[in-house]
């Protein structure tokens, strides 16, 4: 049986990590040589750092603005283009209602009062109030094609 | 059953009702950054490096500022908690960083950053080039990475040929002794210790300034 070959991949792993937490074990005093050693000014480095640290603080506040941002004009886009389903006269907002409620008698339950189930005493006003309603659940859009 | 009287669900709660280990608002986190001390922002940049250079080839490109930003990052988004009544900033940042460049080590993709045989190509003395591939069984799977590995650690330990301390210091390493076992193997007191490190630390620095090895 073929011997083992030896594993320098751990080995080397066992350095870097080794070397790594080592950084996190010395004492400020060593860690300040070590910066110094290398030609650097101790206070740059923490200045260096701390610029690194809080940027990204500012980033990450920042990404967070955009995806609210986004997510408003997205809700905003698709509001606008539900209203764009509801026709501009009162007789086509009517027409669509009754198309509506013919072919969707379940969103009738949901949206008129018991008083007004046969639509006859429907003011354009509750037509409108009631399809702008339809709008924002996105119910329109399957009526777009009427 | 909850307790009585707000006691809390097992968390504990700062003076204004929030969770103590709720994730940090930017202005919590923007304070402690201001308030972290010279060796402490110094420390968390070697520590930074440090996993960058064990990440090698799998780091990707990526370096230890972003390392560092990663890690203000979770810590913003609450998917690293920061418990700040037992850890410092400084601790709390370095166990992020420990396990973010944990995560790119086992998301990196070899197929996408493969070794180059003409990065290993070697000109002997006489001007022969060799292929040191050629000296390893073809059938290894990571046949490449381990080659590229025993050059790195042959390359450190001949950096420290004639310093006795680290030599046996990295035996040590290599045989997974823990830094007190290392110390008092050499009978070394801590500042021997840590002074022989900080050499084997500038060395790896400068022989792998943007992560050497692919460990």
């Amino acid at each position: 049986m073929p011997e083992k070959p030896r594993d320098y991949e751990a080995e080397l792993r066992a350095i870097m990590d080794a070397l790594a937490e080592s950084a996190a074990q010395a004492s400020d005093e060593e860690i300040l040589s070590e910066v110094r050693e290398s030609g650097e000014d101790p206070e740059a480095v923490a200045a260096r750092v701390r610029g690194i640290l809080s940027d990204a603080v500012t980033a990450y506040e920042q990404r967070r603005l955009r995806d609210a941002e986004e997510s408003y004009r997205r809700r905003v886009e698709s509001m606008r283009t539900q209203s764009r389903a509801i026709p501009t006269t009162p007789q086509r907002r009517r027409e669509l209602f009754m198309i509506i409620m013919t072919r969707q008698p379940d969103l009738g339950t949901a949206l008129v009062t018991l008083q007004n189930r046969e639509f006859r005493n429907l003011t354009d006003a509750d037509i409108q109030s009631a399809l702008e309603q339809l709008a924002a659940l996105g119910a329109l859009q399957q009526f777009e094609d009427r | 059953m909850p307790p009585s009287g707000g006691g809390g669900y097992g968390l504990v709660q700062r003076s204004h009702g929030v969770p103590e280990d709720a994730a940090p608002t930017g202005a919590e986190l923007r304070a402690a950054i201001a308030a972290l001390s010279t060796p402490q922002a110094a420390k968390l940049e070697a520590f930074a490096e440090g996993r960058v250079r064990r990440l090698g080839r799998k780091a990707a490109g990526l370096t230890a500022g972003e390392l560092l930003s990663e890690a203000v990052t979770v810590t913003l988004a609450g998917s690293r908690k920061w418990n700040r009544a037992n850890v410092d900033l400084t601790g709390h940042l370095m166990g992020a960083m420990r396990s973010i460049s944990s995560h790119w080590a086992r998301d990196f993709d070899p197929e996408e950053h493969p070794v180059l045989e003409s990065d290993l190509m070697k000109t002997t003395g006489e001007g022969d080039v060799l292929s040191p591939f050629e000296l390893l069984a073809a059938t290894e799977p990571d046949a490449d990475r381990n080659l590229e590995a025993k050059e790195q650690v042959e390359e450190i330990r001949a950096a420290f040929i004639t310093d006795p301390v680290v030599s046996v210091i990295l035996d040590g390493m290599l045989e997974g002794m823990s830094p007190q076992d290392v110390r008092s193997e050499l009978n070394l007191t801590q500042t021997e210790y840590e002074t022989a490190m900080r050499r084997l630390r500038r060395k790896a620095a400068q022989m792998f300034p943007t992560g050497g090895s692919d460990a």
